[in-house]
């Protein structure tokens, strides 16, 4: 039935969306992990990239994880010659973490999660309308 | 006593199952809506008046044999106008398609609504009383 297959895609965006907001908050935490060794490369950010996928079962196009990328971006030189990480010149690579960036790509993707929500808000109503036709 | 005889019965379940269809497209538009490269669709909407004004007027194709392939009710798909899109190449307005989601949402609800008035009509001319 076709309103149960818009859950499934629903579902299917949740879900994609879901794993968005995971490495965003991964990133986040990690906003300060540097390299254990001297000269070391400190923690690179992830992007998570979609992409719709032919769902057969259903005969839709759905959604998908498509790959968890390393993040381009310069790592940031700190001076810090007393930490553990410090190149012969004293320098520490930090992360290439923009919080600010990483804020607006988490907010994007509770937007989009909304959007799914509502999506299945507007189906479930529909199936149950459908199904008050009987009384 | 089949309904889909009655042309307003047949016309009223083919534009819920087109509402159906609609929904899981549009579902599909929100669930891609940041997926690189993906345009939105939408559904082509069949002349549903044509569907109550002509019934009757044309004869449609007889089943002589239980195997004869029955046409099932799939809806055109179409590519929905591109207004912008995202650096990605991703042209899935949200806001576009939310509405359109409430608008398919509340011809559901008319559709259904305009069902039941219409079986309660029949009824009536049964000789029923209309809610039992």
């Amino acid at each position: 039935m076709d309103l149960e297959q818009s859950l499934q895609i629903s579902f299917a965006g949740m879900a994609a969306q879901g794993t968005r907001l995971r490495v965003v908050s991964e990133n986040l935490a990690n906003a300060d992990s540097t390299a254990q060794t001297p000269g070391g490369e400190p923690y690179r950010r992830k992007v998570v990239t979609f992409k719709s996928v032919l769902d057969k079962s259903i005969g839709a196009m759905s959604v998908k994880v498509d790959r968890i990328a390393p993040g381009s971006g310069e790592f940031e030189r700190r001076y810090d010659p007393s930490h553990p990480a410090a190149d012969a010149e004293g320098y520490v690579l930090m992360p290439n973490v923009n919080p600010i960036a990483e804020l607006l790509d988490m907010r994007e993707a509770q937007h989009s999660y909304q959007a799914n929500l509502d999506a299945i808000d507007a189906a479930k109503q529909m199936i149950s309308r459908t199904i008050n036709l009987l009384s | 006593m089949d309904l889909s005889q009655i042309p307003l019965f047949d016309a009223i379940s083919k534009r819920l199952s087109w509402l159906g269809e609609r929904q899981s497209v549009l579902a599909q538009n929100i669930a891609n809506a940041d997926t690189p490269g993906y345009v939105a669709m939408d559904v082509k909407e069949p002349n549903f008046a044509g569907l109550v004004a002509g019934a009757g007027t044309h004869l449609p194709l007889l089943r002589t044999d239980p195997a004869d392939i029955v046409p099932v009710g799939h809806f055109e798909q179409v590519a929905q106008p591109v207004t912008e899109s995202a650096p990605n190449g991703n042209a899935v307005q949200l806001e576009d398609q939310m509405m359109k989601i409430s608008n398919n949402a509340s011809d559901h609800a008319l559709t259904t609504s305009l069902y039941k008035k219409q079986l309660a009509l029949v009824k009536m001319a049964l000789g029923q009383s209309p809610t039992g």
